[in-house]
């Protein structure tokens, strides 16, 4: 009875780095939102996208924004933003946390491409911790790309760039 | 007296005999370094010419590799608007709305709002069919929702426990007792599922496999790989015979 249990745990440790790597929902955002403020999420706020802002989110996205309307939470000088953005075909969700100016945390949510899942890992998601932006929306630092996964690194960066500037953005208004 | 017995040798072709076969030959592969050569190129700038970006939608190309909608288009009215889908491709009037999305569940107008709930998203677009914003659970999208629909001017989800009536800005949904007309699905202008239909289709057959099944030869069915192969067995036999005249040209000269 006493190997009943490391026997019963097999096949989950056999089919765990397969689970890890296949493409997917890792968190549902509502989960990450939650996290992300200690377990009691703040409403969430809108930011309306005019023709100036969409210019500027265009000019970091590299192409036009999806939609005119974006929802995040915000308490005090920490906002929490889900975001979405095409890797190769199809989009990568991202949960970015951004607490006074700086990336504290981010979340590969949901990859649905076939290749590039490598981003979702901490080793490649932890460069972006305490990251902020340069007077040229650019990253303080330098991230290390990922060889196969080149173009998710880039959505990534992106992602992370966009959050800084709508942080900067929605702490002064 | 013996009958004479004839001896058959083979002798290597004549000059004359071989640059004859090697203009013939020369000339039907002519058609095909045209044409390799042509795709080939093209084919190596795919990505700068964004031909896998781009999508055939000649019908006859479509029925010849076969593709077609996987089922019926489905479709709701919101207002005087259609919003429709065929596999993950959503539509607004026939005009395809960006991105792929869940199963399309129902749609309403709400102002100069429509809304579509796909999976467990809302949809808001504008009334032009621009795409305001995308909706879920943590935006506070009661989840899972089944139906949309309509009561007093405001949307009402219909979960497994609740219907849930929206505010203004989509943010806070509580409970009600009004009863909605519930969005249901309906048969839009033949117009408009043509359209979603054509577009559809067309989303399927890239320029850059059409280019690439032209170059292999596949595009011809069953034997095009083997006629490509054909032409690659003459240009080798090309390169031999003009390797040989060239060299028995130049020792003649000496």
């Amino acid at each position: 009875m006493r190997f009943a249990l490391p026997i019963l745990l097999i096949p989950g440790w056999l089919f765990a780095p397969a689970a890890a790597a296949a493409p997917g929902v890792y968190q549902p955002p509502a989960a990450f939102v939650r996290e992300a403020f200690g377990g009691n999420a703040p409403a969430p706020k809108t930011l309306w996208i005019d023709d100036a802002l969409a210019r500027e989110i265009g000019a970091i996205l590299g192409h036009p924004p999806d939609g005119r309307r974006l929802r995040y939470w915000r308490r005090g000088a920490r906002t929490a933003w889900v975001l979405d953005e095409i890797g190769k075909e199809r989009p990568i969700t991202v949960g970015i946390v951004v607490d006074a100016g700086r990336i504290e945390r981010v979340q590969v949510l949901a990859f649905r491409e076939s290749r590039g899942w490598e981003v979702r890992h901490p080793f490649f998601t932890d460069q972006f911790r305490a990251a902020t932006l340069t007077g040229k929306h650019e990253l303080d630092r330098d991230i290390d790309g990922i060889s196969g996964a080149t173009l998710s690194v880039r959505a990534l960066t992106r992602l992370a760039r966009l959050a800084l500037f709508l942080d900067a953005r929605v702490n002064a208004s | 007296m013996s009958p004479r017995r004839r001896v058959f040798r083979l002798r290597p072709p004549t000059l004359k005999a071989l640059g004859i076969w090697h203009r013939r030959i020369g000339l039907t592969a002519a058609l095909f370094i045209v044409f390799l050569s042509v795709t080939g190129v093209l084919l190596n700038h795919s990505d700068t010419l964004g031909l896998d970006r781009r999508h055939a939608q000649s019908e006859g190309l479509l029925d010849w590799y076969g593709i077609d909608v996987p089922a019926p288009p489905i479709a709701f009215a919101a207002d005087v608007d259609w919003i429709g889908q065929i596999g993950e491709h959503v539509y607004f009037n026939g005009a395809p709305v960006a991105g792929r999305h869940a199963a399309l569940k129902g749609a309403v107008a709400v102002g100069d709002y429509r809304l579509a709930l796909v999976g467990d998203r809302l949809l808001v677009l504008d009334g032009s069919g621009a795409r305001i914003e995308t909706l879920g659970p943590e935006h506070g999208l009661p989840a899972p929702a089944e139906a949309i629909g309509l009561a007093e001017g405001r949307p009402v989800l219909r979960t497994d426990r609740a219907r849930l009536r929206g505010d203004a800005d989509l943010a806070r949904w509580r409970p009600t007792r009004a009863d909605p007309v519930w969005s249901a699905a309906a048969t839009p202008p033949a117009a408009l599922r043509a359209a979603m239909i054509r577009h559809y289709r067309g989303q399927g057959l890239s320029w850059e496999r059409v280019l690439l099944d032209l170059h292999s030869g596949r595009l011809f069915g069953r034997w095009g790989p083997w006629l490509m192969d054909l032409a690659a067995l003459a240009f080798l036999v090309l390169a031999a015979t003009g390797t040989w005249i060239w060299s028995r040209r130049r020792n003649d000269r000496k």
